[in-house]
């Protein structure tokens, strides 16, 4: 290729009096303020942007927008390395580093090139049918290696990305001719007016051409208030009307040297309705190495020539199939580039339009191409059959011209069906979409005139809330749905970036992979960042022809968004960091942080592990706080307790259906453990509910299950129990807990100040009492405990943990008191043998793998879950059950998620290890686990593999620690 | 001005109530904000006429947010939460004492303090909008004299609108510090003016 900068006037959209310097491949270049990365590398004479996905073969500029197949480059460097942007959209900016992608060393000497000289040995889906021996564990990590395009930085981001919504009455998705006049009319007919265009300026693909239209449809749309987004692509419409949109910020080098920037923003726009205007593509021609840097999109280069002032190259041949060739022919030569010929397919009797200015071979077709990274020249063959004597053609550059594709990915994403325009050889849409009308040329309405009629009778329809009239195709002239050339030797590639050629397609067809969705897969075709803008009717029509089908038969593959590339950083948004997802906070977070706690993350909550002292290790401080409770007393924050309040006439009759368990015969002031099952007899969740009045009762959650408890009861309630008066309140965030356990808990707190109706002998376990601490602070107090110990729950207001905090604290050093975290809480559990929801079960753990099959078969009256229960795989006693597990050496610690089996894997397991901690009262290590059979295996040794290792385990009875539960009570 | 911290976790004074100010927008966190849920059966039944008449005007119809002004008290606003929940907000001790002792015996309905559980902040100044575009969908975000509990943040927010140009959002405290953070660095971004 030698394209070359065009002398001025050449050029609308450059400013050449501004010159823009940056890098391509380690390369300083100029262009001109205005060009894309895309015109800038043609100007520059840079035929050779990159490599091909499969065969790395060498590739240039095909388009000149976000079909792009092929110029696809690596954008910035270190963490601001951005993969696979299409150089036809990246604005030029001073410094803009840019390098190819998919090729080593260099673009120009690439030794992933090979692949091309063994192309024969890499049909569409030889890797379906290769590497399979001796295993392909053996290949895979080289095919990982070669596979993908550009290179991500693996750094963090340091930019930003935010999301927004938005409302609309109507929302233009296209800034052309159609997209303005629909814009304008709906606005000026009273509709709040949102327009969508994803260039830098307004006018669409064809803005640089001097359409006087274009000017006063602007000026129009500023009058009657249309409110325009530029650089923001519509990528999807989803349910509801929901418009998807990325607007891409414009860089700020100033900003950036200090700070991230805010690079994209993700639009969520809901509208009443919306219109798309999204245009179309050109379809490009098959002929043997169709592929070579120079062959281009003819739309696309006369586009860098009016545009941009650049000429594709010095002598340049039209390979057409479509009317839109002459025109185009014609403007290219206006533009001062010179067309030498234009060899067009289709026999005279069926061409529509005429170019005199360019020498016209009909019936004719592309047989070889010359030259390897660049055009040569080309041989040009009969197409009909007549036996003409093969013409040799010196060119530098190949158009490509085949016909349009309107782009209906909106129109189909919305719902909406497509119809095959025989004439033009496209599909349009066959009426409208729900909530989306099509107008333009991706309704198929190429004449200009009639498109900005019918856009502004939708706009107008629209605002009215009227029904918006259908477009009929018009403009697109005449088009032959065949592309290909038979009968000549070379690949013809249909998939310009994944390497998918004619014979592919005849392949997946021989295959029977008839359905396009099997040739999609099988052949790669349409895959990409491109996702075949310029490749899908063609492979449908080959495919048609090769099984005898028309195109409208053989169908389209799913439209599915995005419509076009979206970096993963727009949708993350603000979630990331610290914002990745919410953390729940404690109220006296202070507190602990003042007496060294480490923090950690537990269900959603920010909490503290351990309290380590100067130089104790977390597991140290763990052990250390749990021996502590068991001589002394510690100190918990149990703030993150799940807390429902339940309350109604119905509130016992509820609480009964939901747990397993019997909570109306409660009386008040009494509590009760109760296990959650869901509808499958899972269980979900526990806690302690007690009773505060006749209608009025406290749930205890666990703090991870507070949100899917609550959710439960409303659902149940909402949906299945509606006759019950019951209402559930959270109050997890007003109440704070802070929990006391062992044996000098009451005395800490009768030293802290609570009365004398708390004490052990007044207050039994599992009772709740109202109260009053410092005069006013309402206490609803829970003896009750996770740790085995004596242990009081004592819930307060959050505002007052802290307060209640230091006052224990003031005297803590009397009785030996620690604050203890969660680990050691941990530790203490397992030492009693409770389990804990989540870490000792999963989802498919029902009541009696956990000890309350007893509870089930007592429970006479119904509750969530009891029906699945009876069914006999519910009962079956080779069910995995909940058992307390040694070690048989007595001093190894099992592994959680060790699995149990009579030999070492890959073998039937017959449980695993959910819990393991070192006892510190004990000295010894202490394990829960399911074992299948578990609780008629008691006293069996069992083996236990965790990574390679094997260890001994003996069954035995929980708990490890009291098993008479004396030290409940003080 | 409000500076951009790392992790965006920093939020620590907001949450103690202290202010977040920046392009154009003003945002106050009132962490010691009196509030509750009343929680009832029947929105006409006598429960909350009794409840009505205690708290000095009508509690609010559907995603309805009301304010009674006192002369010689705390003003009480109140904002529909659910066909079963009614927030309320402010008013004085006296006016609350009274309410929890008429609700305290009643089978039709109950009033539960959530007081230093539900935090509210105000969000005022000429970019509220823009700020709460940036936060939740833009079509749940309230008109004067609504209230909407809606996704914002990622979290679950009851956004309240008395006045215009002047939003409450009421969070559980245990958010308060994300959505604070969140806030943060959004008016981060409108002091640079992107």
């Amino acid at each position: 290729m030698s394209a070359y900068r065009l002398a001025a006037p050449r050029g609308a959209r450059i400013d050449r009096a501004r010159t823009v310097s940056f890098d391509f491949n380690g390369r300083r270049l100029q262009g001109f303020e205005g060009d894309t990365l895309a015109s800038a590398l043609l100007a520059n004479g840079l035929g050779l942007v990159g490599r091909s996905f499969k065969l790395h073969r060498p590739r240039g500029i095909f388009s000149c927008g976000v079909e792009e197949p092929t110029g696809l480059v690596d954008i910035g460097a270190g963490a601001l390395r951005t993969p696979n942007q299409r150089a036809t959209l990246v604005e030029l900016r001073e410094g803009l580093r840019a390098e190819s992608v998919n090729c080593w060393p260099s673009v120009g000497f690439d030794l992933g090139a090979l692949n091309d000289r063994v192309s024969g040995l890499l049909p569409a889906g030889f890797y379906y049918k290769t590497f399979k021996w001796p295993d392909w564990h053996l290949f895979e990590p080289t095919i990982r290696r070669m596979a993908g395009l550009g290179r991500a930085s693996g750094q963090p981001d340091p930019d930003r990305y935010e999301e927004v919504s938005a409302t609309a009455d109507v929302v233009v998705v296209g800034g052309g001719v159609a997209g303005l006049g629909a814009a304008v009319a709906a606005a000026e007919h009273g509709a709040d007016t949102l327009l969508l265009t994803g260039g830098a300026n307004l006018g669409g693909a064809l803005g640089w051409r001097d359409d006087p239209a274009l000017p006063q449809l602007v000026a129009a749309a500023a009058r009657a208030g249309v409110r325009v987004l530029t650089r923001t692509l519509a990528f999807g419409v989803y349910d509801h009307r929901l418009v998807c949109a990325r607007e891409n910020l414009p860089d700020d080098p100033a900003r950036r040297a200090s700070d991230g920037i805010m690079r994209e923003r993700l639009w969520k726009i809901r509208a009443r309705h919306i219109v798309s205007a999204a245009g179309a593509f050109e379809r490009p021609v098959l002929f043997p190495n169709n592929d070579r840097p120079g062959v281009m999109l003819a739309g696309a280069a006369d586009k860098y020539a009016h545009a941009f002032g650049v000429a594709c190259g010095q002598r340049v041949v039209i390979a057409a199939n479509s009317d839109s060739a002459y025109a185009t022919a014609e403007s290219l030569r206006i533009a001062g580039v010179r067309v030498v010929a234009l060899i067009d397919r289709r026999p005279p009797s069926d061409i529509g339009a005429a170019c005199d200015s360019t020498r016209v071979l009909c019936a004719s077709g592309i047989a070889k191409v010359a030259g390897r990274t660049a055009v040569r020249g080309c041989t040009v063959v009969s197409a009909d059959g007549s036996g003409r004597r093969p013409e040799s053609i010196e060119c530098d550059a190949i158009l490509s011209a085949g016909g349009h594709a309107p782009a209906v990915h909106l129109h189909s994403q919305a719902g909406g069906k497509l119809t095959w325009f025989e004439a033009a050889a496209m599909f349009v849409p066959d009426g409208h979409a729900p909530g989306l009308v099509s107008v333009g040329a991706c309704a198929g309405v190429f004449d200009r005139d009639i498109a900005l009629n019918h856009a502004s009778e939708v706009g107008h329809a629209l605002a009215g809330g009227l029904p918006a009239p259908c477009a009929s195709p018009r403009g697109a002239g005449r088009s032959l749905a065949a592309t290909h050339l038979a009968g000549v030797s070379g690949k013809q590639f249909v998939d310009l970036q994944n390497d998918v050629a004619l014979s592919d397609v005849g392949l997946a067809a021989q295959e029977n992979y008839r359905s396009v969705e099997h040739l999609k897969r099988y052949t790669t075709t349409g895959m990409g960042t491109d996702q075949g803008k310029t490749s899908n009717v063609n492979a449908l029509v080959l495919m048609g022809e090769f099984t005898g089908r028309e195109p409208a038969d053989v169908g389209t593959t799913k439209f599915r968004p995005p419509f076009a590339p979206i970096t993963l950083g727009l949708f993350a948004g603000r979630r990331v960091g610290a914002l990745y997802r919410p953390l729940k906070t404690l109220p006296a977070e202070g507190w602990h942080r003042a007496r060294g706690a480490l923090f950690e993350q537990f269900g959603n909550w920010y909490r503290p592990a351990a309290y380590p002292r100067g130089g104790e290790s977390l597991d140290a401080a763990a052990q250390r706080e749990a021996l502590a409770v068991r001589t002394s007393v510690g100190l918990l924050d149990g703030s993150p307790l799940g807390k429902l309040e339940i309350f109604g006439p119905d509130a016992a009759q509820f609480l009964d259906l939901m747990y397993l368990g019997t909570m109306s015969t409660l009386s008040v002031g009494q509590a009760r453990y109760g296990v959650l099952l869901n509808e499958n007899g899972i269980v979900m969740d526990d806690g302690i509910v007690a009773r505060l009045g006749e209608q009025h009762y406290w749930v205890n959650t666990t703090s991870a299950g507070v949100e899917r408890t609550a959710a439960a009861f409303e659902e149940w309630l909402q949906c299945e129990y509606t006759t019950l008066a019951v209402v559930v309140t959270p109050v997890t965030s007003r109440w704070g807990n802070v929990t006391l356990a062992g044996p000098k808990s009451w005395e800490l707190l009768a030293a802290a100040g609570f009365d004398a109706s708390f004490a052990p002998a007044s207050m039994p376990h599992m009772t709740l009492r109202n109260g009053h601490w410092g005069g006013d602070v309402p206490l609803r107090v829970l003896r009750a405990s996770f740790s085995g110990e004596l242990g009081y729950e004592v819930n307060l207001p959050v505002n007052q943990v802290e307060a209640l905090l230091a006052a224990l604290w003031a005297r803590a050093a009397e009785f030996d008191a620690v604050p203890y975290g969660i680990e050691a809480l941990e530790i203490l559990r397992t030492e009693k043998g409770y389990l804990h929801i989540g870490t000792d079960t999963d989802g498919t753990t029902l009541p009696g793998d956990i000890g309350l099959g007893r509870a089930v078969e007592r429970k006479g009256a119904n509750f969530v879950g009891r029906r699945s229960l009876l069914r006999p795989a519910a009962r079956d006693p080779g069910r995995m059950q909940l058992v307390a597990l040694r070690p048989g050496d007595g001093c190894s610690l099992l592994p959680v998620g060790a699995q149990i089996a009579a030999a070492a894997p890959p073998t039937q397991s017959e449980g695993y290890v959910t819990s393991s901690y070192m006892s510190p009262s004990l000295g010894a290590p202490v394990a829960l686990g399911m074992l299948t059979r578990g609780t008629q295996r008691l006293g069996e040794r069992v083996r236990v593999h965790h990574l390679g290792s094997d260890l001994e385990a003996i069954v035995v009875e929980a708990p490890f620690i009291d098993p008479t539960g004396e030290r409940l009570h003080g | 001005m409000v500076s951009r911290d790392a992790t965006g976790a920093d939020a620590t004074g907001a949450e103690n109530g202290s202010a977040l100010e920046a392009g154009g927008v003003a945002v106050r966190v009132d962490p010691g904000a009196k509030t509750a849920s009343l929680r009832y059966f029947d929105a006409d039944g006598g429960f909350i006429s009794r409840m009505a008449e205690v708290l000095g005007g009508p509690i609010p119809s559907p995603l309805e947010a009301v304010l009674h002004r006192f002369a010689d008290e705390p003003d009480v606003l109140m904002a529909w939460r659910s066909p079963t929940e009614t927030l309320v907000i402010g008013g004085g001790d006296a006016r609350r004492a009274t309410i929890e002792r008429h609700a305290s015996g009643s089978t039709e309905g109950c009033f539960v303090d959530q007081t230093g559980g539900i935090v509210m902040l105000t969000v005022s100044g000429e970019r509220t909008g823009d700020l709460l575009s940036r936060l939740g969908s833009n079509s749940v975000i309230p008109r004067p004299g609504q209230a909407h509990t809606a996704r914002f943040a990622e979290l679950a927010v009851t956004a309240v609108c008395v006045r215009p140009g002047e939003m409450h959002l009421l969070v559980e405290r245990v958010y308060v510090r994300h959505l604070v953070a969140w806030i943060r660095e959004t008016l981060a971004d409108f002091r640079g003016a992107v």
